[in-house]
């Protein structure tokens, strides 16, 4: 509706939009502005016989495991065989260094501390975030587990978009929390001339703990000062968020309901993030399914076991309960592609505008190989060639490469790379086929 | 070098580039003598293998002696802060467990050097610094009681993560009620209804007489709330849920079902909240300056440490603008509340250029938060400012009587929440998910039971005078009759934990809470309980496996012995350096189960090998072989690395050792080795200020 009303207004009249709008995508940004960015992690790499699907004139058939996704097939780009080099070059924390690279293409030169890179989305979060309330949002459903071997940090696994070298951004596991950051106005709660009042008193409350938190860094040795900018950074997104107008949509009277089970957070997670792009809450959203090295056992799918074990079976029973494992990640990712892409009255969706890059951990999960990641694009709009195709490096291309070529559509100019590369270690071309 | 970096990592490197050779090998080389000695306290003869090699003796003399590391900001992690926000406002959320999860290095997660505050995380402590503020100052029922999963399950039913699926059956909830009042029950529930079943609809029954029938709300994504208002007298009474029209149909694909979250009982009369007695020190109506005064006192607590005549000044305006700008004195003052929660000054722990550290020790209010975050996981009390204030903390004596009522105090419990849980590997046993087909008898209870069970082996060690290095082989052990069962031990007559004498299975390496954890959802892991062992133990720690190696896919169907398949690390001379150690140290351990449980098999190969050859098989062999001060100064260093929120370095080394040294030969308790450990060097002096900081 509110499409058709822009061309009409092309002829210079002045529209009047009504206060709310439901679930509407936000004026003159369809067409112009860069598509949304939707990363979707999926644990424990993919065993390629039922992800990677075949192709022919015809489009993309997947296999039966992940026959859930054949309805999305013709808005689909496969990728086969992307060379994760720099997983491969890190220390061997196989599950710490593929979530860890799979967004940075950055290796860790050992296990010490926290040594990564910025990874794309933040780059696309910078670049067009500022417009929107949250610069960026990254969510899991899963829970912590044990973490990768030799020390290596616990966020390794548990984060896939670092805001820079040592600054992993961990993701909200509760949807009720992420909720609440959401659609948590800034009156807490009150209306009419109390929230006015409230208003300008949060307004008093965060001035003060500005005041207060530069008095401590006045009073702080010179590490420490620079260690303190992580909170004026975080007050400052603070203070956005409670300064804005708060979500141009309506808002949903209640959110998640209490402690709910994993399945029912990966999908509660799944409306939230249609929500939070709907309502042009955020462009830049990473969602991880569960964390890596993911050990939780399936069992509402009867598929017990820890998955991380599972996904080094050493028996036919094993390898059957993985089959079923990773066949129902294939159906959450479309029931999330489900929301998305359901069309408003002018045929146009969520889907149209935002690029979904559902990224595995690494490729096989056995085996750890992360030289053969088997991404997928969706989506994305008129930029991106997800129309049914496939394009099969089988290693001879890296993914870091696919990361430059997101930059490249994204207008993001630069290196972003530690020793000057485009991105990453070695990342230094756009691969073609994957723009239009 | 940066301070963060980890000696033993750098010391464990098994290919030592002999191009680089990092400024602080020196340092290494002490810790190294106590490595090599740790794994020849396992009675070898001569060691093998690249690790527990010292590296060469690079330390010149007339080298200067490694500097004391500094002390970085150190943000609250997720247990410190419910416990702070516990202790300052009496509240009982528990906020930080929707936090996100907190960094960790070393196995800790209070290390300052891992804990970072990113823009999520500022939002969440806004909003708890809120929630907790009302929830301790709103005005609370006189009578509440609260009912949940596990006070309405019965057989019929099961559960959805922490909701309870009727399946038809009533539940009953009793209570007693103090007076004759209005009562209010808060039932958060849902439906579910699939196919052509109707809407599930219940009864309530009060005292056996029907009180209303009607339809569920809400559903199990979007729980709703419904609320009866009962008059009641004085005196015992039952309610009961009756579900009416409870459908399962498989076959026809029709059912309906009643998801119940918790149910709440409350009294209309209602009293003060939980906080308000500690923070309302004075009443704002008797005086004008009482509401500063009020917001002065909570952050002198929250901030941990006394106020500057500026902070006074602008928490005073602070509130002065907000009462002009409209606000109501009590919603003035709880914003006050928050906006002290949201300050770094509250969140993080901090040195500053103006602390007073005279002779070189640290500054009192410093030292008092030290000690109470590594002894308490929580905020200094009144009793500990009032020591650091009469400069009780300044000597090792005062420290000692400190830590003497500190572990007495039921505060403590937060030493076994910290440190016990993630040095036992308790938080890694609430991941762990044993198969239930191989191990059936495995549930929920005995996975609290062994919690409990290493929790209370630990809690025995810090209130007793035993020594420290009973832990391998002491004279008791603690079970419950559900853990009794578990292992196939006779009952032990008590559903709580109790410490039985002379324990069939007893110390620290029988402990079923680790031997789970380490263990696959099939089976034991000889690799994991070997780096268990290694690193919480004799503080070993393996490095990870080489980049770029390829692990061939196991084929299908190809099972052997756990022992042939453990021989291709140790033929793989990649693999073999570690794996060499790891595996046979594990492979001792083989009589545990996955689920801790003895296996009874005759013919069970759980022979542990060490790199000489020795042999030894299970838990009690393997202590006796371990020395003594090796173990020792594993927990010492464990506890350092814990109680000081860094890695230990070159300079904590001979303090460590000379700990070590001196709590087994004179048998240490564990209390004994704390005070030792805050009267160290370590803990109690401040570090030299680093060029470009202000004097």
């Amino acid at each position: 509706m509110r499409r058709r009303r822009f061309l009409q207004g092309l002829a210079g009249a002045t529209l009047a939009l009504p206060a709310l709008e439901l679930f509407g995508r936000p004026e003159a940004r369809a067409q112009t502005s860069p598509p949304r960015l939707l990363v979707y992690y999926l644990p424990n790499g993919r065993r390629p016989e039922w992800w990677v699907p075949s192709s022919n004139v015809n489009g993309l058939i997947f296999p039966a495991e992940s026959s859930a996704l054949q309805p999305y097939a013709d808005r689909a780009l496969s990728l086969v065989g992307l060379d994760n080099t720099a997983a491969t070059a890190s220390p061997g924390a196989a599950h710490a260094m593929g979530t860890a690279t799979v967004m940075t293409g950055t290796a860790m030169p050992d296990l010490n501390g926290l040594k990564n890179n910025v990874s794309l989305d933040q780059l696309v979060a910078q670049a067009h975030g500022s417009d929107t309330r949250f610069r960026s949002l990254q969510w899991s459903a899963g829970e912590p587990g044990p973490c990768d071997v030799g020390g290596s940090s616990c966020a390794y696994t548990q984060s896939v978009s670092w805001a820079g070298p040592s600054q992993p951004l961990i993701p909200t596991i509760d949807p009720s929390a992420a909720f609440d950051r959401l659609f948590n106005g800034n009156t807490d709660g009150l209306s009419g001339p109390e929230a006015e009042v409230r208003k300008r008193s949060l307004g008093s409350v965060l001035d003060h703990v500005r005041d207060d938190a530069r008095d401590l860094e006045s009073r702080l040795g010179v590490d420490d000062r620079a260690r303190l900018e992580e909170y004026f950074t975080a007050l400052r997104e603070l203070e956005k968020r409670l300064g804005d107008a708060g979500p141009t949509c309506e808002v949903p009277e209640s959110g998640p309901g209490g402690a709910l089970d994993y399945p029912s957070r990966v999908q509660a997670f799944h409306e939230l993030i249609r929500f939070a792009l709907s309502c042009d809450q955020t462009r830049v959203l990473s969602f991880m399914i569960e964390f890596g090295l993911s050990g939780r056992s399936h069992d509402f799918i009867d598929a017990a076991g820890g998955h991380h074990a599972l996904s080094h079976y050493g028996s036919t029973a094993q390898y059957e309960r993985l089959r079923r494992l990773e066949r129902w990640h294939s159906e959450q990712v479309a029931h999330l592609l489900s929301l998305l892409s359901s069309p408003d009255e002018d045929g146009h969706s969520l889907l149209d505008e935002t690029l979904v890059l559902v990224m595995p951990s690494m490729g096989e999960g056995s085996s750890h190989n992360h030289a053969r990641n088997c991404p997928l694009l969706f989506g994305g709009g008129a930029s991106f060639r997800t129309d049914g195709r496939q394009i099969v490096f089988d290693g001879a291309d890296r993914l870091a490469n696919l990361h430059v070529t997101l930059l490249e559509a994204y207008g993001i100019e630069g290196s972003f790379g530690l020793d000057g590369a485009r991105f990453g270690d070695d990342g230094d071309a756009v691969i073609s086929g994957i723009l239009s | 070098m940066r301070s963060g970096q980890a000696l033993v990592q750098v010391s464990n490197n098994a290919t030592p580039d002999a191009g680089t050779v990092p400024a602080l090998l020196p340092p290494v080389r002490m810790i190294r003598t106590t490595g090599r000695g740790l794994l020849c306290g396992l009675a070898l003869a001569a060691c093998v293998g690249t690790i527990g090699e010292a590296p060469p003796d690079l330390e010149a003399a007339g080298d200067p002696p490694p500097e004391q590391p500094q002390m970085p900001l150190h943000r609250l992690n997720r247990l410190e802060y419910d416990n702070t926000v516990r202790d300052l406002l009496g509240t009982g959320l528990q906020p930080a467990q929707a936090f996100p999860p907190d960094g960790e290095s070393a196995g800790f997660d209070n290390i300052a050097e891992a804990l970072q505050l990113t823009p999520t995380l500022l939002d969440q402590y806004y909003t708890a610094a809120r929630t907790v503020v009302d929830d301790a100052l709103d005005d609370v029922p006189a009578f509440g009681a609260q009912f949940g999963r596990d006070a309405f399950t019965t057989p019929a039913g099961y559960a959805v993560g922490s909701l309870w699926a009727l399946s038809g059956a009533p539940i009953t909830v009793t209570f007693e009620a103090p007076g004759q009042d209005l009562y209010f029950v808060y039932i958060r529930l849902g439906a579910s209804q699939i196919g052509a079943a109707p809407a599930p609809q219940w009864q309530l029954e009060l005292d056996g007489v029907p009180v209303e029938t009607y339809p569920i709300p809400g559903t199990a994504a979007a729980l709703a709330t419904h609320t009866h208002a009962l008059q009641l007298e004085m005196g015992s009474h039952t309610l009961r849920f009756i579900p009416t029209n409870y459908v399962n149909e498989p076959v026809a694909n029709n059912a309906n079902n009643i998801l119940v979250a918790s149910i709440e009982v409350a009294s209309e009369t209602e009293q003060p909240g939980p906080g308000r007695e500690r923070v309302f020190i004075c009443e704002p109506d008797d005086s004008d300056g009482c509401p500063t005064e009020i917001l002065h006192a909570f952050a002198r607590r929250a901030w941990r440490r006394p106020l500057s005549a500026e902070e006074e000044v602008a928490l005073g305006s602070l509130y002065t603008q907000l009462t002009t700008d409209g606000e109501t004195t009590e919603a003035a003052i709880r914003l006050g509340l928050r906006a002290i929660m949201v300050s770094p000054k509250f969140l993080y722990r901090a040195r500053t250029l103006d602390d007073d550290e005279r002779d070189g020790r640290l500054d009192p209010f410093t030292l008092a938060s030290r000690l109470s975050y590594f002894l308490w996981s929580s905020t200094p009390d009144q009793r500990l400012y009032d020591a650091a204030n009469a400069g009780e903390l300044s000597t090792p004596e005062g420290l000692e009587a400190a830590v003497g009522w500190m572990l007495a105090d039921e505060k403590a419990a937060g030493l076994r929440d910290g440190f016990a849980e993630q040095w036992l590997a308790l938080r890694l046993l609430e991941q762990a998910s044993p198969s239930p087909e191989v191990y059936p008898d495995f549930d929920d209870a005995v996975r609290d039971s062994m919690k409990a069970a290493s929790k209370q082996f630990f809690a025995d060690f810090v209130s007793g005078d035993q020594p420290v290095a009973n832990m391998l082989d002491p004279d008791f052990a603690y079970l419950d009759d559900r853990l009794a069962r578990h292992y196939g031990l006779d009952p032990v007559g008590s559903e709580t934990m109790t410490r039985i004498d002379d324990a069939p299975r007893r110390g620290l390496l029988s402990l079923g809470g680790w031997l789970t954890a380490a263990s696959h959802a099939e089976h034991s892991s000889p690799i994991k309980r070997g780096l268990w062992v290694s690193d919480a133990i004799l503080c070993e720690p393996v490095p990870p496996p080489p980049p770029g190696l390829a692990i061939e896919p196991i084929v299908l169907g190809d099972d052997g012995t756990v022992r042939e398949a453990l021989e291709r690390h140790r033929d793989d001379p990649t693999c073999a350096s570690c794996h060499a150690l790891l595996d046979v140290l594990g492979m001792g351990f083989e009589r545990f189960d996955g689920t801790g449980r003895m296996r009874p098999e005759a013919d069970l190969d759980a022979r542990g090998e060490l790199p000489d050859g020795t042999t030894f098989e299970g838990a009690v062999a393997l202590a006796e072989l371990i020395e003594r001060e090796a173990f020792v100064g594993c927990l010492t260093q464990k506890l350092f690395t814990y109680g000081l929120g860094r890695t230990v370095e070159g300079f904590d080394a001979p303090i460590i050792e000379d700990i070590a040294s001196r709590a087994t030969k004179e048998g240490f308790s564990l209390a004994d080795l704390l005070v030792a450990i805050v009267t160290s060097p370590s803990f109690r002096m401040a570090p030299p200020r680093t060029e470009g900081d202000r004097p």
